[in-house]
């Protein structure tokens, strides 16, 4: 099934009817999921957000209730919401996620029996319409890490560029009832496994930016090692390479005083970077200096994750790398751990 | 970038140091590999690990921010010996300022110093082609960049400077042990406090509506504050202070928190901010915050005629005040 580009864009308008759309759109010097106020602001160029497309579901901050005198208002239930041109690393990314947000039998035996309603209830009224990538950045790796430019992990639809067209992969039931209520605007024909693949190996033969996984789950043994201080040399401990991470999940809750007897209760990014993330009420900080906290970010991913859940929680998508201020690359960290190992 | 030769010696005398034990370690910048245009900061301890160090127009990271406050850098020494950094122009002010305000030993370090030729921005080459970029040398007035699609270009140097880097008045480091000779090519520069000026002209309205919009996609991360050298609160940051009732001194992304976070900032280094631009680098929104530290410098300068970080004994305006001041008025 294929779709011509321009229908697409207006098929999003329309949507804005019923749906609240974000997609990528230009903001100064960079480019973000926002709001859709007008589809002629739509920016799908751009390869990679600066923000994750995680911020949708995941919103920095997000109100959980205010409290007003004695009376307690639960935030409004969120609308139905369209993602749209989410790019495959970002939409593997939500799905990671999930592992961490709701609930499920984890791999190390453990149950996890609570889930986040607030990330439940909006994940489940988000439509993700993911885009195919053409061409990589130099930091680009989902390929590294069991996905790829063309892939549809996490999407609900897949838009595979093709000429004038998209061609569709639909990966859900929410997918479908989309192109179901919106039957008019598809058109048959087109072999949707053919263009992926295409789009896959010309972006792919691009890409320089390689995480090396195949150590993955045995970082532990690297625990005790001085070598932390060597790959987290010149980290200010900044946080950007958790923040800006598409598999990032730590957060806060923060009251924030509205009048004399009254308040909100804020639900907000944290990251591990932090230097007050882990400080506790007597002074005593187990993770005390930069080494232990970049650590406690890669064995996250490349070792916890994958013990609770059998997933690595990083998608390739190059951020933590590129943003970095200090030049701190994931690839040579990888390295580095792995010839230690 | 460095002549070989001067790169040869800079190792060389380097190597000298470790070997003697007169220092413990150097920090420089190194490559790294996977990332083309990015350097990253480097202790070499070893005489191998000189053979590392670099020094080139993407070596942009201020140095000096990882020798007091929140990152410590410095080993333990031996008595006599030495810890050594190399700076830039901008890194050699920063550097000044926190020995002046006692936040580090200067008598520990073996500071060396190069007269900058300007460092590149590697984010607007970036910005500025289609496919991105795969390798991209530098031979003092071109930039070669060879892209993903294999396609190649040649750039003029003078377009990418870092816009820091233009304004910049003092391109050779300051009150350095050692300055490196002066065989780079010069940059550019703009008349930044003319242009200021005529910034200034703009309506307030205006000039606000401006970096309000900008700040709006703020996502409070606090990177800016983190590479601010002169940031050395460490967590003794009010930002981080984990529950304070203000409405306004909070994490969440509030333009009211926004704005009051960033005025705290700035106004904490509204006569200590040496311009070196590392807050705007460091920012991952691309949001110009040299828009407000310009304005710092150039009103720091006019009003008290002091410019951060070019002495290591002068006190800032703010920490001062004179009995005129009080009685005058
Ligand atoms: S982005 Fe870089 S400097 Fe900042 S916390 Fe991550 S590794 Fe450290
Ligand atoms: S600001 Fe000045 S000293 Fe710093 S890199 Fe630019 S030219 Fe060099
Ligand atoms: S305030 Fe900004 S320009 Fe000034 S020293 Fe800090 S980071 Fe550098
Ligand atoms: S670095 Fe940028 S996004 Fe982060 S707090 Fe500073 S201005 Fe905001």
């Amino acid at each position: 099934m294929k779709i011509k580009k321009e229908k697409m864009l207006s098929l999003i308008d329309e949507s804005r009817k019923t749906h609240v759309v974000y997609a990528p759109q230009k903001n100064g010097a960079v480019t973000n999921f926002k709001k859709v106020e007008d589809i002629k602001s739509i920016d799908l160029k751009t390869v990679r957000t600066a923000t994750p497309a995680k911020e949708a579901v995941f919103p920095q901050t997000e109100l959980i209730y205010k409290v007003e005198s004695d009376k307690v208002h639960q935030a409004d239930a969120s609308k139905p919401a369209i993602l749209f041109g989410v790019r495959p690393c970002d939409a593997r990314g939500i799905q990671v996620l999930d592992n961490f947000f709701l609930a499920r039998d984890r791999k190390d035996g453990g149950k996890q029996p609570f889930e986040d309603p607030y990330w439940k209830e909006k994940r489940d009224k988000t439509l993700i319409i993911a885009i195919a990538c053409e061409k990589p950045l130099s930091t680009c790796a989902c390929s590294s890490l069991g996905i790829h430019p063309a892939s549809e992990a996490g999407s609900d639809i897949l838009l595979v560029p093709e000429g004038d067209s998209y061609q569709l992969v639909v990966s859900t039931e929410k997918g479908k009832a989309f192109i179901e209520a919106n039957k008019s605007m598809f058109e048959d024909g087109g072999d949707a496994k053919a263009a992926q693949e295409k789009v896959k190996k010309a972006c792919e033969s691009m890409m320089i930016f390689k995480l090396d996984t195949s150590k993955a789950g045995q970082y532990m043994k690297l625990y005790e090692s001085p070598i932390w201080q060597k790959v987290s040399q010149g980290c200010i401990s900044c946080g950007v390479c958790t923040f800006f991470c598409p598999t990032c999940h730590c957060f806060e809750m923060r009251d924030r005083k509205t009048g004399a007897v009254s308040c909100d209760r804020d639900k907000c990014w944290d990251s591990c970077h932090f230097t007050v993330y882990s400080l506790e009420a007597s002074g005593h900080n187990p993770r005390p200096d930069v080494a232990a906290r970049y650590r406690n970010k890669i064995l996250d991913k490349y070792q916890y994750h994958m013990t609770l859940y059998g997933e690595i929680a990083c998608t390739g998508c190059g951020r933590c790398s590129d943003l970095c201020p200090s030049g701190i690359s994931l690839s040579e960290t990888l390295k580095t751990l792995g010839g230690a190992l | 970038m460095m002549t070989e030769k001067t790169l040869a010696y800079f190792r060389k005398i380097v190597k000298e140091a470790i070997k003697s034990g007169k220092i413990a370690g150097f920090l420089g910048w190194r490559e790294v590999a996977d990332m083309p245009g990015k350097t990253r900061a480097f202790v070499a301890t070893t005489p191998e690990e000189v053979d590392l160090l670099v020094f080139n127009s993407f070596s942009r990271e201020n140095l000096s921010r990882l020798l007091g406050g929140k990152t410590f850098y410095i080993p333990e020494l031996k008595k006599g010996q030495k810890f050594g950094v190399m700076v830039k122009g901008c890194d050699s002010r920063n550097l000044l300022a926190n020995v002046a305000e006692n936040k580090v030993d200067r008598d520990n370090l073996w500071v060396i110093g190069v007269k900058c030729p300007g460092t590149i921005d590697i984010d607007l080459v970036r910005s500025g082609l289609d496919s991105d970029i795969k390798n991209i040398t530098d031979d003092g007035t071109t930039l070669h960049v060879e892209m993903l699609d294999g396609k190649k270009a040649d750039l003029v140097k003078s377009d990418y400077y870092d816009p820091r880097c233009l304004r910049c008045p003092y391109t050779s480091a300051l009150e350095v042990d050692e300055l490196l000779p002066d065989d780079m090519p010069k940059k550019p520069t703009k008349n930044w406090e003319k242009w200021m000026e005529s910034y200034l002209q703009k309506p307030f309205e205006e000039r606000r509506a401006y970096i309000i919009s900008q700040l709006s996609r703020c996502t409070m991360c606090f990177a800016c504050r983190d590479a601010c050298p002169g940031c050395y609160c460490n967590t003794n940051c009010i930002m981080d202070y984990p529950k304070l009732p203000e409405p306004y001194l909070q994490k969440g992304t509030s333009l009211a928190s926004i704005l009051t976070y960033h005025f705290i900032h700035y106004f904490h280094l509204s006569d200590r901010c040496t311009n070196c631009g590392e807050c705007a680098r460091a920012c991952p929104e691309s949001i110009p915050l040299n828009l407000i530290t310009e304005q710092l410098g150039y009103m720091t300068k006019t009003t008290w005629d002091f410019e951060p970080g070019t002495s290591d004994k002068a006190k800032t305006p703010l920490a001062l005040y004179k009995v005129e001041e009080v009685l005058g008025r």
